[in-house]
């Protein structure tokens, strides 16, 4: 079957469609896979932490910055 | 070599506005009349998209040639005889298989007088051990060990920077890899007092596979594209991990790493920045790093350095809203939460909203001609940042897949790690797996 230029462009612009939509779809399930991985991971024992492990959200002071004066 | 640069801009320059109007027109010809208000503000957001994509290209393109100029002309790397002595930091959590070559290639650097610390952050193989058996003197160069309790590299680097006999420190990975010309190219900027922190060249050594070459050609296109602007600006707005290197008394003044962030090195840049000093580039003071091979490893990376730039940025909010030193610091931040958050999101939603609207508007085949000129803009704007720097142009093709597949897929796990992020979903560092290829 004969394509003409026209039919051949939409053909391509299908391609390129479909495989950016099947890309965006796979990188969540990769992100998804990624979750799953780190949840699977073993753990350390209670009290004894063998990484260094992000507890708390941190909230900036009241009084600004504080850190430092710029140079003359 | 030089005005072939400039003739290489020029070009890029001209395509990129071509391409620019290229893709105007082809926005304008999509016949929303008719077909809702929907499609009328897709219109709008796509214009909107391309504005941004076309200023934003221009603009880095621009200001990298500038800081180009200035570096290799003004300032010639050769003629720098500012050298004082340096303390470099090598931070080693479980790095047994490869810290040994890492501190044999620094007793190698090209630089008269410095000493090599290596932290060793409480492993539990030999990585202490392998040290120690290098320690001592060789010539000028002096090697020592430091070993504490596991704590992270935050931690690591600021007993570091406590113990360093000198007034300088350069703060690399244990797994990273220096030039000889590193630390001579990047101290020659500490002359002027304003410069508080040199941001070096990151370079990715494991091109094994199609991951890691899109990684290569994203650190040079992508990262050092926009780092070589703000170093114009001498605005950096993240000094890597890999190679970074610091006046120390203005570590001590701004309390040096802070442990709250999973992006230390973000972090600690914002703080230069926001006391009111200078960061600049230097491209010849280059790092060799190991790029994660796996697609999964890549987005633990990308998803970690996501919530740790919004992490930085989130304890500054005020600088977001109003310049406090100057527009440039300002820009940077603003550049720094606009590449986190809005072009990720901008960049997965143009691409669908052009391609929906197309084809509801009977339109499918302008999809390719989309497709085409903004591979056209990534490949003429990667040609042009391998150039300036020297790299492999076997590099160049890989820009086809940039933007529909590599960029893609990263701004999924960018989206969600923002996502998380403003939920507060609670997630720890881990550790990377490296394949010991350096």
């Amino acid at each position: 079957m004969q394509l003409n230029s026209l039919s051949l462009n939409t053909l391509l612009s299908i391609i390129i469609l479909v495989s950016f939509i099947v890309t965006v779809v796979l990188a969540a399930a990769s992100y998804t896979a990624y979750k799953l991985r780190e949840r699977r991971r073993p753990r350390p024992p209670a009290g004894a932490e063998s990484e260094n492990l992000y507890f708390e959200r941190y909230f900036p002071p009241s009084q600004g910055e504080g850190a430092g004066a710029p140079p003359a | 070599m030089r005005p072939r640069y400039l003739v290489v801009l020029f070009i890029g320059v001209a395509v990129m506005l071509l391409a620019a109007a290229a893709m105007a027109y082809l926005i304008s010809r999509i016949p929303f009349r008719g077909h809702g208000v929907v499609l009328f503000i897709g219109v709008t957001l796509l214009l909107v998209f391309l504005v941004i994509l076309i200023v934003r290209y221009l603009s880095l393109m621009w200001l990298g040639y500038l800081h180009h100029i200035e570096t290799r002309l003004v300032d010639p790397p050769e003629e720098s005889r500012f050298q004082p002595p340096v303390t470099i930091i090598v931070p080693a959590f479980n790095e047994e298989a490869v810290i040994e070559s890492a501190v044999q290639s620094l007793l190698e650097l090209d630089y008269p007088a410095y000493e090599i610390l290596v932290v060793d952050d409480g492993s539990t193989d030999g990585t202490a051990a392998r040290v120690a058996a290098l320690e001592g003197r060789y010539g000028d160069v002096a090697v020592r060990l430091v070993t504490k309790e596991n704590g992270g590299k935050a931690t690591a680097l600021n007993t570091g920077i406590a113990l360093a006999r000198h007034g300088f420190v350069l703060c690399m990975d244990g797994d990273s890899r220096l030039t000889p010309a590193t630390l001579r190219t990047a101290m020659r900027h500490f002359h002027d007092p304003r410069v508080a922190a040199v941001a070096g060249n990151v370079k990715v050594v494991n091109r094994v596979n199609l991951w890691t070459r899109l990684q290569a050609l994203e650190y040079i296109e992508g990262l050092n594209m926009a780092r070589r602007a703000q170093g114009f600006l001498r605005a950096v707005n993240i000094i890597p991990g890999p190679i970074g290197i610091f006046r120390r008394d203005v570590l001590a003044q701004v309390g040096g790493y802070d442990a709250d962030t999973f992006a230390e090195d973000a972090d600690l840049t914002l703080k230069l920045l926001t006391a009111g000093y200078h960061v600049v580039f230097e491209d010849q003071a280059i790092a060799y790093t190991e790029a994660p091979e796996h697609l999964l490893d890549l987005l633990k990376q990308r998803y970690r350095w996501t919530r740790g730039i919004l992490q930085s940025l989130m304890k500054r909010k005020a600088w977001l809203v109003l310049p406090k030193h100057g527009a440039a610091i300002w820009a940077s931040l603003l550049f720094m939460l606009f590449e986190a958050i809005l072009w990720p999101a901008a960049n997965i939603l143009g691409n669908l909203v052009f391609a929906v609207g197309a084809l509801q508007a009977g339109v499918a085949a302008y999809v390719l001609y989309w497709w085409l000129l903004l591979t056209l803009l990534d490949v003429t704007a990667a040609a042009y940042t391998i150039a300036m720097e020297e790299e492999d142009l076997g590099l160049v093709p890989y820009a086809v897949l940039y933007r529909y597949l590599f960029i893609a897929t990263i701004d999924v796990t960018k989206l969600f790690a923002t996502i998380e992020e403003f939920l507060g979903v609670r997630m720890t560092w881990g550790k990377l797996e490296r394949a010991g290829r350096i």
